[in-house]
């Protein structure tokens, strides 16, 4: 295999700095479960035949086909000359090509065998995923500054898998992980910000291999119960076949507002990915106490078909205490202690949210292979005494939970839906939810994001020279500018020591502010006379920083429109006022 | 021997709390499986039987009791319950709020409305101080803030009117009377409560409120504390008109009933001893 040099070195040239995708490394095994398929048949020949080695069978040879649920799913070059090609019935390929060896696929052994090349690979980079048999994600930045530069890490994971396993993989880096899956198997290094020219070309086929699934893609509600939504993407492709878009450049060209309208929000994951971005993932949560499930072996495990007992209740385990704590999980890591004392571990990455029937899959595949790594010979690592299971991307279970009911959650799925109608009409922005992140003044205490966006960080405080309870209904956006005087009509300061110069006798409305001031009365160029007035509050803010500033808070009763009394809430920095809030 | 027939002697006032209990708890379950879709019909589980005095005051036990054919009722906050005829909302029905304190009375409506589970969208209120609408018991998590301005405004609000249970539709809207009218017609349908601030057009219930005084603030010294609020209601099912005193804000944000007139002699003659408190000294 070799690299394509000419678009590598990828050094710090990056052209697009708004791009924010995880630059992603790809590791595939181009027609895995066949060679898989063939590794178990040659494994077989050789218990069977009593003298000698049978010969090796070389794929690029001899034809091979490979069957699942009687359809071709994979056939070697050999037999795709012959004409068979996946996806006829088992009788036209062996009429195309009558003298091709035929194996069934076997998912047991394609997943239990793969865990030799994530191995393989785990000796060059740490923080190997396995997104499915025959695929491997990881992120590039580290590893790619330890081998120093990113061709060389892929040099060295095609030369690791190749020493330890004998087969061939390809290593694809881009941004974000669909790019680099679709820049594997040409073996392609991608650079900085470019996934999106790169994908563009690409038919819109290719979305079949996109890492997408439920859960994933909606934000704030992994619907891992809601099997009836899963995403079907042969069917997707088909349509947008039909509708006339052949590459992933015209997906990417459609505005994303239309597209979650028509399509909604499994399309929109996709028209991300097809742009270049990547899904962000569901916020992570961590909870107080951490979720984990364990269980020490009575009988050290050492064949296969054990894994399979021990496999339910652990997953079962762990699915009740996610439950219980209201959350899924996205991506979870196996470890193992062996006999000896050595701990292995490995983490799955999934689409979607991980039902109990996935990580009892997941746990078997994996004590498949490391059973499987020690008997072919690879590093000795005796029985398996303990296995334990760690989430280690946790997501809320969202709005999708039963509730106690049965029907509970249906109002959070009626507002989320015309949410995702209001989003797709007029934007993102066009529903934005509050979030406390904190400060001192009104306007930063609680700011408003979109709806489904990634939530800035809380910062809880405390923080002193905030107003208490209660607050003003109302805050300026664009503080209207006010002047205070005193009876004698002059202006009104803080001074220094956080004194009012003088009693406050009026206040003046300067500028036309915003219409919630014209409503009660308080009119530009009207003065109103002040009824009772509280101690100005200082607040000192940043004072150790060149952006320290310096204000002063004051509480007011003025007689507005119709002699009713209107409290507001007055700020005075670098000597003059402004309005912060309004109790209306 | 003796206690046993003192329990059973005690029994029957006692059952007709119960069943009085057990008749709002079920009145409460169903109304909260309507609001998903699923009508109950009541009409075979009512009894011919007068309902029985709220003994409870609590706002849930008249809650269940106020729903007989009615439709489903959206409960309103405790001190506010004289303003509405039979002390609900119909879920569906509009109620229009002008005055001083719109902002607040809105909030603090919505707050009830909202409920346990509901769903509550603010739309054209660009200057809603957030943390009040958190202070005033709004639970952030089912709060969705929408700016609609734009174009595609019409459909964004009809889109909430279906989804959301208690839209909120702010003063700086600048509705048509046409969108207002088909907004009404969608949250009818949908059984959303639509609270709004100087609607264009009439809505089912009007409240207009004034601020009689503020308490707590006195001349360089003290914090805004209570507001005094007279809030006045007309519409649809109501007489002429209602009026209640309510405090909104009291001490924490909230709404509470207003106590007796007492307090005004109280409030005037505070501020002459706060006014010696000095506070230049103190501060200084």
């Amino acid at each position: 295999m070799t690299l394509d040099t000419s678009t590598s070195t990828s050094t710090s040239t990056s052209t697009n700095p708004a791009s924010t995708a995880t630059r992603t490394v790809a590791v595939t095994v181009p027609d895995w479960p066949l060679l898989a398929a063939l590794d178990r048949h040659q494994r077989r020949l050789v218990e069977e035949s009593p003298d000698g080695e049978p010969a090796a069978i070389d794929p690029a040879v001899v034809p091979v086909i490979l069957l699942d649920q009687h359809r071709v799913t994979h056939s070697s070059a050999a037999a795709r000359e012959a004409g068979a090609l996946p996806g006829m019935k088992r009788r036209a390929a062996r009429a195309a090509c009558p003298e091709a060896l035929v194996l069934e696929a076997d998912r047991e052994n394609e997943s239990a065998l793969f865990e030799l090349v994530a191995a393989a690979v785990d000796t060059i980079a740490a923080g190997v995923d396995v997104l499915r048999p025959g695929v491997l994600l990881m992120s590039a930045r580290g590893p790619a500054r330890h081998q120093g530069g990113e061709a060389q890490l892929a040099e060295r994971i095609l030369d690791a898998v190749a020493e330890l396993t004998g087969w061939d993989c390809s290593v694809g880096i881009a941004d974000g992980p669909f790019a680099a899956l679709l820049a594997s198997p040409p073996g392609r290094i991608v650079r900085d910000g470019r996934s999106a020219d790169y994908l563009a070309p690409h038919p819109i086929t290719t979305l079949r291999s996109a890492p997408v699934g439920p859960g994933w893609g909606h934000r704030g509600q992994p619907s891992a119960r809601r099997t009836e939504r899963r995403l079907d993407l042969a069917e997707t492709v088909d349509l947008l076949q039909r509708l006339g878009i052949t590459t992933l450049g015209d997906l990417a060209a459609l505005p994303s507002a239309a597209v979650a309208d028509r399509f909604g929000p499994d399309v929109s994951t996709l028209h991300l990915l097809a742009r270049g971005e990547e899904p962000a993932p569901p916020a992570t949560h961590h909870p107080t106490q951490p979720i984990l499930a364990e269980t020490t072996l009575e009988t050290p495990l050492v064949r296969t078909d054990q894994a399979a007992f021990i496999a339910r209740p652990l997953a079962e385990e762990l699915h009740t205490m996610l439950v219980a704590n209201g959350l899924v999980c996205t991506r979870l890591r196996i470890v193992a202690r062996t006999e000896g004392g050595e701990e292995m571990e490995r983490t799955w990455r999934h689409d979607g949210a991980l039902t109990v029937a996935d990580v009892v899959d997941r746990i078997r595949w994996q004590c498949d292979g490391w059973i499987t790594r020690s008997r072919l010979g690879g590093p000795s690592t005796g029985a398996i005494t303990r296995i334990g299971l760690h989430p280690l991307q946790l997501a809320p279970a969202g709005e999708s939970a039963p509730a106690l009911w049965g029907s509970a959650g249906e109002a959070a799925q009626r507002a989320s839906r015309a949410f995702a109608r209001a989003q797709g009409l007029a934007g993102e922005d066009a529903v934005q939810v509050p979030v406390r992140v904190g400060g001192r003044l009104l306007a930063d205490e609680m700011v408003l994001v979109p709806w489904r966006s990634e939530k800035p960080a809380t910062h809880p405080g405390p923080w002193p020279g905030s107003l208490p309870r209660p607050v003003p209904t109302t805050v300026f956006r664009d503080p209207p500018p006010v002047a205070l005087e005193d009876a004698d009509g002059r202006p009104v300061v803080v001074t220094a020591r956080g004194l009012l110069s003088a009693a406050p006798a009026r206040l003046l409305v300067l500028a036309p502010g915003a219409p919630v001031l014209q409503r009660l009365g308080l009119r530009a160029g009207s003065s109103h006379p002040v009824l009772a007035h509280g101690a100005p509050t200082v607040i000192d803010e940043r004072w150790w920083t060149p952006q320290g500033a310096r204000s002063a808070r004051l509480q007011l009763v003025v007689r507005g429109a119709g002699d009713e009394e209107t409290a507001v809430l007055a700020l005075s920095r670098t000597g003059s006022w402004t309005l912060e809030g309004l109790y209306d | 021997m003796r206690l046993q027939t003192a329990s059973r002697e005690a029994e029957p006032a006692n059952r007709e709390d119960r069943l009085a209990l057990a008749r709002a708890t079920l009145g409460a379950a169903e109304r909260s499986a309507s609001r998903w879709g699923g009508r109950i019909d009541r009409t075979a589980l009512r009894t011919a039987t007068t309902p029985a005095a709220p003994t409870t005051t609590t706002e849930q036990a008249e809650q269940g009791l106020a729903d007989d054919g009615m439709g489903t009722r959206v409960p309103v906050p405790g001190p506010l319950a004289g303003l509405f005829p039979r002390g609900s909302l119909r879920a569906g029905s509009s109620v229009a709020i002008t005055g001083a304190a719109s902002t607040s009375l809105l909030l603090s409506l919505a707050v009830a409305a909202a409920g346990e589970d509901s769903w509550c969208a603010i739309a054209g209120m660009p200057d809603l101080g957030l943390r009040s609408a958190v202070d005033a018991g709004l639970d952030p998590c089912r709060l969705a803030h929408v700016p609609a301005h734009g174009e595609q405004r019409p459909q964004v609000l009809s889109a909430l009117a279906d989804g959301v249970d208690v839209l909120v539709l702010g003063p700086d809207l600048d509705l048509a009377p046409v969108l207002w009218r088909s907004l009404l017609g969608r949250a009818r349908t949908a059984d959303t409560l639509v609270l709004a601030a100087a609607p264009p057009g009439r809505a089912d219930l009007t409240l207009r409120s004034t601020t009689l005084r503020w308490t707590g603030l006195g001349a360089g010294s003290g914090r805004l504390r209570t507001r005094r609020l007279e809030v006045l209601a007309s519409g649809r099912g109501i007489a002429g008109q209602r009026e209640v005193e309510v405090l909104l804000p009291q001490v924490g944000g909230m709404i509470a009933s207003a106590p007796q007139q007492r307090s005004r002699h109280e409030n005037l003659a505070a501020p002459p001893p706060v006014r010696l408190l000095e506070p230049v000294r103190r501060a200084g």
